[in-house]
């Protein structure tokens, strides 16, 4: 009993109840001793009447003393006869009465409910019929608590459940019941709040929301009214604090039509706003950037067209920039397809064993002209012997083109550009520097961004798209190197290619070695 | 005589050449500058019987050169021609320029043919330099 009585204590009430039958029984089987000795008590009487007759008529001497001992025996007699006689029906009473309760104390400790089934129902019949009514009542009970605890445990998990769901998600969302009373408040949501989350249950709505403006609005002061339609969308932009959410109201209902309470999502929508920005600013960028060569032909095809330039050499001026121009279209859409790639994740990095040397002495021969124009002198300080690296050579072009054709645009006429190579335990660099307008710290942090330009005064005249670099940054990263600058204004600029030592052709020996004493080999 | 003062303002080279050269050919005396701030100075010190701006510049763009233009009582009247090769809408950058007046818009690309004829409303030839 003492088992299942901890066990259920807190949810049933049945274990009282089996108790109860256990004392009903004991009460029976004590009443029934009683009338055991009751009857003996009685039986003892009569023999001690007997005794008292027979002394009395001892003393009196006037009845034979055989009639005498005769009472005595009769009495002692009736006596042990009684006391038998009582003795067998007293067992064959209370004996079954005992198996019922001693079945009935070991049914109400097991853990499932038996009907008592006793051997002998002749004269207790009735009694364990009742009883075995109880015991059934008693498992009924006992089943169905167990039941309810069950479904109270379901319950229980899924309410955390739900609750541990609503508390991951990354909107901050409230509960509001008709009363306008705070009924829930996730994780999220705190930030929107004046009060912590599990502070605000119970309260009224308009004192928890931190913002006076959305608390208005969902007090219903303002323009929204939040329990028509489905949901209503504020969108707050808060320029202050370079935040922006959306508040949105929806009305909960129980199933049925009967609304029960409203539910606020206030979702952060600063980042988004941040995206659309960037991707405004982009395509705005693309479109001036695209404009621009444009404007020049158009310009100067006019110009011609109209009979402006009418000696020789201002015609071939007119042409050429006609020409450059289209030629720094044609870079400009080349750059934002490899942008657009390498951003998608499209882009395949065809490595393929390839000189370092040739490499660099690719791409110093593509601004080579540009070089001779501006009358620079080149220093070139590679090593004898530079190795084999495996790369993609047309993206590797693009990026020492993209880095010496800066170089080149940044240099006043006369100037001095320099390319060199060294290495690391880790790395191989590539160094290209100029005696260039240099680049001031402003400027440096943000030089490999998309469309950055520097705002140094003669950079004005420097024809650009401010995407050389990102790309030429972007190229390296997927080779599993870098670019890296340092320069101060008017000192002159120097960048490093950075190529890790995994890219190194190590098993091919053509490769390994360069110049014209190693080919044979 | 020199023909009336007009500032061309824009960071590439070639068109501030190719506009100055129509202007200066139609008679016009043209200053160039190739951002907001070195504009401002020139407007300020030389004045101008126009300004023609491009719109995105390093350093200050032609919506806060035509601000500083329109605070400055000194150039508050000069006409101001915008040109823009942006997104932006000419609706967009009049409401972005509402508080500033006697503002108007070109789009690039531009025909040199048209800027003129639109500068020549704007500033009759011959008459001579407001400031």
């Amino acid at each position: 009993m003492r088992k299942r009585a901890s066990r259920k204590h807190d949810t049933d009430g049945d274990a009282p109840k089996d108790e109860g039958v256990t004392e009903g029984v004991s009460f029976k089987v004590a009443s029934s001793r009683g009338l055991l000795f009751g009857g003996s008590a009685s039986a003892i009487v009569a023999a001690s009447a007997c005794v008292l007759l027979a002394v009395q008529a001892w003393h009196s001497d006037q009845v034979e003393p055989s009639l005498i001992v005769a009472a005595i025996s009769v009495a002692i007699g009736t006596l042990c006869g009684w006391q038998l006689l009582f003795w067998r029906f007293v067992r064959r009473t209370l004996d079954p009465v005992n198996e019922v309760a001693s079945r009935l104390s070991s049914t109400a400790q097991a853990d499932e409910l038996h009907p008592l089934d006793t051997k002998e129902r002749n004269n207790v019949g009735g009694f364990v019929g009742s009883l075995d009514v109880l015991v059934s009542a008693a498992k009924e009970a006992r089943e169905s608590s167990l039941e309810l605890e069950f479904a109270n445990r379901v319950l229980l998990h899924e309410r955390d459940r739900v609750r541990s769901v609503i508390n991951s998600i990354g909107e901050g969302v409230l509960a509001v019941g008709l009363d306008e009373r705070v009924i829930f408040a996730n994780r999220a949501v705190e930030q929107f709040l004046s009060l912590p989350a599990n502070e605000a249950t119970g309260k009224p709505l308009h004192e928890c929301v931190r913002d006076p403006h959305v608390a208005s609005l969902l007090n219903g002061d303002g323009d929204m009214a939040p329990d028509t339609g489905d949901g209503i969308e504020v969108s707050l932009e808060r320029h202050d604090s370079s935040s922006a959410f959306s508040v949105t109201v929806s009305t909960v209902t129980n199933g049925g039509n009967e609304v029960t309470g409203k539910c606020v999502v206030f979702r952060d929508i600063a980042d988004t706003k941040r995206a659309e920005q960037a991707r405004q600013d982009f395509v705005n960028s693309v479109a001036h950037e695209l404009r621009t060569p444009l404007t020049s032909i158009k310009a100067y095809v006019e110009l011609l067209i109209d009979g402006e330039a009418r000696d020789a050499d201002a015609q071939r001026e007119f042409y050429n920039v006609i020409y450059e121009e289209t030629d720094r279209l044609n870079r400009l859409i080349d750059n934002l397809l490899n942008m657009s790639r390498m951003e998608l994740g499209t882009v395949v990095v065809n490595r393929t064993p390839t000189r370092l040397k040739k490499l660099i002495e690719d791409s110093l021969a593509a601004v080579e002209s540009q070089i001779t124009k501006k009358q620079l002198q080149l220093k070139v300080d590679l090593p004898d012997r530079l190795p084999a690296v495996e790369v993609d050579k047309d993206m590797m072009n693009v990026v020492l083109v993209n880095v010496l054709g800066n170089a080149v645009k940044y240099t006043p006429n006369s100037g001095c550009i320099s390319i060199s190579s060294t290495s690391t335990p880790d790395e191989i660099l590539v160094h290209v520097s100029d005696t260039g307008i240099g680049i001031g710290e402003e400027d440096l942090a943000r030089i490999f961004d998309k469309f950055y330009r520097c705002s140094a005064k003669p950079n004005a005249d420097v024809p650009g798209s401010g995407l050389g670099l990102c790309i030429a940054r972007q190229v390296m990263r997927l080779h599993g190197g870098d670019i890296r600058v340092s320069s101060r204004v008017g000192e002159g600029a120097q960048f490093t290619m950075v190529i890790p030592r995994s890219a190194l052709v190590t098993s091919l020996g053509d490769y390994e070695h360069e110049g014209p004493n190693d080919s044979g080999r | 005589m020199k023909g009336p003062t007009i500032l061309v303002v824009d960071d590439e080279p070639y068109i501030r050449y190719v506009i100055s050269r129509k202007l200066q050919r139609a008679g016009y005396e043209v200053r160039t500058a190739c951002d907001g701030v070195e504009a401002l100075q020139l407007v300020a010190e030389v004045g101008a019987a126009l300004v023609i701006t491009d719109l995105m510049m390093p350093n200050m763009d032609g919506f806060e050169l035509s601000a500083a233009c329109r605070a400055d009582p000194r150039t508050r009247e000069i006409p101001i021609i915008v040109l823009t090769g942006s997104v932006v809408t000419t609706a967009q950058i009049q409401r972005k320029m509402e508080s500033l007046s006697n503002i108007s818009c070109v789009r690039k690309p531009f025909s040199p043919r048209e800027l003129l004829r639109t500068v020549k409303e704007l500033v009759p030839e011959g008459n001579g330099n407001t400031s």
